[in-house]
């Protein structure tokens, strides 16, 4: 495809200072088509998914790619809609040139059933124009570009490798000194890896990235019922990494609690009078068929995905509450979730939440390790402090009691399961950049490649690293 | 909520193994004509089914009973009822994405099974305290069948007289038992709930089960084919000795072959069976890099117990909603005394063993309440999860059937690891199936 050359000002500024300091990015846009119904383009996708997966794989910087087949927006007079979704290390201008240029002619063929522009240089910005804001995105391995990701599972093999070839020499045995065997892993590893390898350590962020990030973490308590969110908030107290600033963090925390209690005491009881005057939720139609479908293409890989499509209760007090929830676990995701973990889950690589459609429709796309029926055991299980206030919006989520608790504990994972069941979205493209590695390898390879480039490497610094292996 | 008494309904192989029958033979059976194969039922095998926790006196024999998806079916059970039991049973075990769930690839694919629960609608279990006896009654329950099932396949197994499984090691050592109907539960018993439908679970609520599955429960059965040569050669090659292979393959299982608790970083001798300590709880809190149980041995994997996640209590938590009551059984000729290392003469050391051409193993049978969230979930998420506990390539090394392990196995040491490599795969499975025991009084309402 011709190069095209995608101007600077189509992301925000607040986009591009929020990305200095956190990323991979995501991108989302969903692309009418008038000719063909759900069913018939998810058919039409799919069956250019080999070419396009193809050429994704000389993409550069792209996390994942995903194109799935959704009912149309309600008074949008089209049959149905390709939602697409991009997880990417670059800025978008770049990103869509990067795909235009090693994907282009694919992707023009699998949108040829929607509304396209009529000359191919002008789609990049047509993808634009139909963009759709997430509200909330997380991100496992915060900063982890896909050159890190790969190159740290390389730097993990070399040392595998040299360390197996030295023990079975017998150059290494159990008295070697630890400091020994790491400098010359260190050297052995240096010579092995190339220089996009090496290029491609995760770089410290620049003091404009921090103050950038550190801004927005005083701007997200600025709103007092994020309160509603104490106990997650309270472990960053002791994610202090010297006395001192767990003193300082305790001070700040008390302060700002003293400021928060009562409006999050207060946000708690209006949502408690909303779950009084609801009636039960309608259970959720499922297409067995369809199930049957999503079930024999599920858990192919280490690392899979699931795209849920789900109606919110129809009325404005929940399409407002659960915009602000949206926004309260997207700040959540920024400042307390990005460790590894949403709310103790420690499997996710990449999950966005979208409401769309004047607020009517929920959009859930994650890309997670492991299988599917652990996933959402996860999400009903340790992560339901995170996941039942954003679902309790839902329009076939069981009645919940005080945003978090469960209103009929007996019934509420299966009635739950059943509506994500209801609403999974058969995926027609699906490309991930490192399908065999987890979110935990990723953090561990990145640990590894510090420890192991640490000049200030002591003897006990060495054992960790070893034992790592 | 169900009042009668659980211990009462449910069929006894929920409350007992049956230890002082030692010798099972299994019959699966595909059903051949409806009428008669009701008439069978009804008059024939239910009325012999044992069900509850109190013996009668003692019995020479005893007859357990479960239904395939297809079978209850086949009977004229409704799909939706089938259904309602739950959809990995109604699916069954052969399906793609179980299959790469449970790692049934390659080698362990369901198209070459001897059995499973598509082919098979009805299981039957016949305990008896011989070999004969056991043989005997399954003849005569077959003559029952004539016009109504035929066999698909029939397996002789026993408890073991040593209590040690074909690789030479002890099994059955940490085997909870079910609780009681309140559901508060000892050190080592299950929650009602986690075995039979519509029953106080772990985590004190009740899951809503049909009427015609309460006090039911489900029965994963797999036939498990080891290559008992084999896998000993594997630990022999990588061996210096025969004491360090015994060391080797007990840190792949967990545990030495006399049952107590392995450790040590390099290779020791095995200790003396205490039974207090091997018959104890196990604790991993206090060895949290697996420097005395390995991360991807055999039985932590299985069961990490309060090893899981940092947290103890937690970990204890998450490990108990997926327990599973096992009620195994070894089937096949006795591995050869001079086959395992702590027997026969240590100039053999080096000379490979050869296999004798004779077919043994492991029926695995476990009872569950959810076959999803325990049986599948400890298979997938656990034994066949190359990156389980913080590992990067490595499957459970005895059991695993996954093709994406790498054949190797890590023993934590100080400085560096121990890294066993290229091990291959030892057990094949030969059969496999969902299967349904229904309790008392399900038969009159939707058989009859």
């Amino acid at each position: 495809m011709e190069h095209v050359r995608i101007p600077r000002d189509i992301e925000s500024r607040s986009e591009r200072r929020r990305a200095s300091w956190r990323g991979p990015s995501s991108f989302t846009c969903s692309l009418p088509s008038s000719q063909l119904g759900p069913e018939a383009l998810h058919e039409h996708l799919s069956s250019r998914a080999d070419a396009v997966l193809a050429a994704l794989e000389r993409a550069e910087g792209v996390h994942s790619f995903r194109a799935c087949a959704t009912p149309p927006f309600a008074d949008d007079g089209h049959r149905a809609r390709a939602l697409i979704n991009v997880v990417h290390d670059q800025p978008l201008p770049e990103l869509l040139e990067e795909l235009f240029a090693r994907a282009g002619r694919p992707l023009l063929e699998a949108f040829a059933p929607l509304e396209q522009p009529a000359q191919p240089a002008d789609w990049p910005m047509w993808l634009v124009q139909h963009r759709l804001r997430e509200n909330t995105v997380h991100i496992g391995a915060v900063n982890a570009t896909v050159r890190e990701i790969r190159a740290g599972k390389r730097l993990r093999e070399l040392c595998r490798a040299f360390a197996d070839a030295e023990l079975d020499r017998g150059v290494w045995d159990p008295a070697t000194p630890p400091l020994r065997m790491c400098a010359e892993l260190r050297s052995h590893v240096a010579a092995a890896m190339s220089d996009a390898d090496h290029a491609a350590a995760h770089p410290q962020a620049s003091l404009a990235a921090r103050a950038a990030r550190a801004v927005d973490f005083a701007a997200t308590f600025l709103f007092p019922a994020f309160g509603v969110l104490v106990e997650e908030i309270l472990p960053l107290v002791d994610r202090a990494t010297t006395p001192a600033r767990r003193a300082l963090r305790q001070a700040a925390f008390t302060l700002w609690w003293s400021y928060a209690v009562a409006p999050s005491s207060a946000a708690l009881a209006a949502v408690r009078m909303l779950e009084r005057s609801e009636s039960q939720p309608p259970e959720p139609t499922i297409d067995s068929a369809k199930w049957a479908r999503l079930e024999a293409g599920e858990d192919r890989f280490l690392h899979n995905e699931v795209t849920l499509w789900l109606p919110v209760r129809d009325s404005f007090a929940r399409r407002l509450l659960l915009r602000v929830v949206l926004w309260g676990a997207e700040r959540g995701c920024r400042h307390v979730w990005n460790v590894g973990q949403l709310a103790g889950i420690d499997t996710i690589h990449h999950a966005r939440i979208l409401q769309l459609d004047r607020g009517r429709t929920m959009v859930f796309l994650s890309d997670y390790d492991g299988g599917l029926d652990r996933y959402l055991g996860d999400f009903i299980g340790v992560g339901s402090h995170a996941v039942v206030p954003i679902s309790s919006n839902l329009a076939h989520c069981p009645k919940t009691r005080w945003l978090f608790g469960r209103e009929d504990s007996e019934r509420f994972a299966s009635d739950w399961g059943a509506m994500i069941r209801a609403g999974q979205l058969e995926t027609s493209i699906w490309y991930g950049a490192y399908r065999d590695t987890s979110v935990r390898e990723i953090l561990a390879n990145r640990n590894l490649r510090e420890a192991l480039f640490d000049r200030d490497m002591d003897e006990r610094a060495a054992r960790r690293l070893l034992r790592n292996l | 909520m169900p009042t009668s008494d659980h211990s009462t309904r449910a069929q006894a192989l929920a409350f007992k193994g049956f230890g002082g029958l030692p010798h099972a033979t299994i019959l699966w059976l595909r059903m051949t004509s409806l009428s008669p194969a009701r008439a069978v039922l009804r008059d024939h095998w239910l009325p012999s089914v044992e069900y509850g926790a109190r013996s009668h006196g003692p019995r020479a024999w005893a007859l357990q009973i479960a239904f395939s998806g297809g079978g209850l079916r086949g009977l004229g059970v409704s799909e939706a009822a089938v259904e309602d039991l739950g959809r990995a049973f109604a699916r069954g075990i052969g399906e793609p994405q179980r299959s790469r769930a449970l790692g049934d690839l390659g080698a362990n694919d369901p198209r070459a099974w001897r059995w499973d629960d598509t082919r098979a609608d009805v299981v039957l279990m016949l305990y008896a305290e011989s070999a004969a006896a056991a043989e005997s009654h399954a003849e005569r329950v077959l003559s029952m069948a004539a016009g109504a099932f035929v066999p698909i396949a029939q397996l002789a197994t026993r408890l073991p007289t040593d209590g040690r499984e074909p690789f030479g090691f002890r099994d059955g050592l940490a085997q909870p038992s079910l609780a009681r109907e309140d559901g508060r539960s000892g050190s080592d018993e299950l929650a009602p709930g986690e075995v039979l439908l519509g029953r106080v679970n772990s985590v004190g609520s009740i899951v809503p089960a049909p009427a015609h599955g309460v006090d039911g429960s489900f029965l994963v059965l797999r036939e498990l084919q080891q290559d008992v040569a084999g896998f000993w050669n594997d630990w022999l090659e990588r061996a210096s000795d025969r004491r360090e292979a015994i060391w080797l393959a007990s840190k792949a299982v967990g545990r030495w072959p006399n049952g107590m608790p392995v450790h040590g970083s390099a290779a020791c001798d095995e200790p003396p069976f205490d039974e207090q300590v091997a018959l104890g709880p196990l604790a991993y809190r206090d060895d949290p890099h697996g420097d005395r149980v390995p991360l991807g041995s055999h039985i932590r994997r299985a069961h990490p117990r309060d090893g899981l996640v940092s947290d103890a209590e937690r970990s204890l938590a998450i490990s108990a909603r997926h327990r599973m009551l096992r009620r195994g059984r070894v089937y096949g000729a006795p591995t050869p005394a001079h086959w395992l290392p702590w027997n026969g003469d240590a100039s053999d050391a080096r000379r490979p063993l050869e296999h004798d051409g004779h077919s043994r193993g492991l029926l695995f049978a476990c009872l569950c309440a959810d076959i999803a969230r325990q049986f599948e979930f400890v298979q997938q998420t656990w034994m066949n999860n190359p990156k389980h506990a913080d590992l990067f390539d490595e499957v459970d090394p005895i059991a695993a059937g996954s093709e994406r392990g790498s054949g190797h196995f890590s023993i934590p040491r100080d400085p560096l690891r121990r890294r066993v490599r290229g091990l291959a795969r030892r057990v094949t499975v030969r059969g496999g199936g969902y299967f349904f025991m229904p309790a008392r009084g399900a038969f009159d309402t939707w058989l009859l």
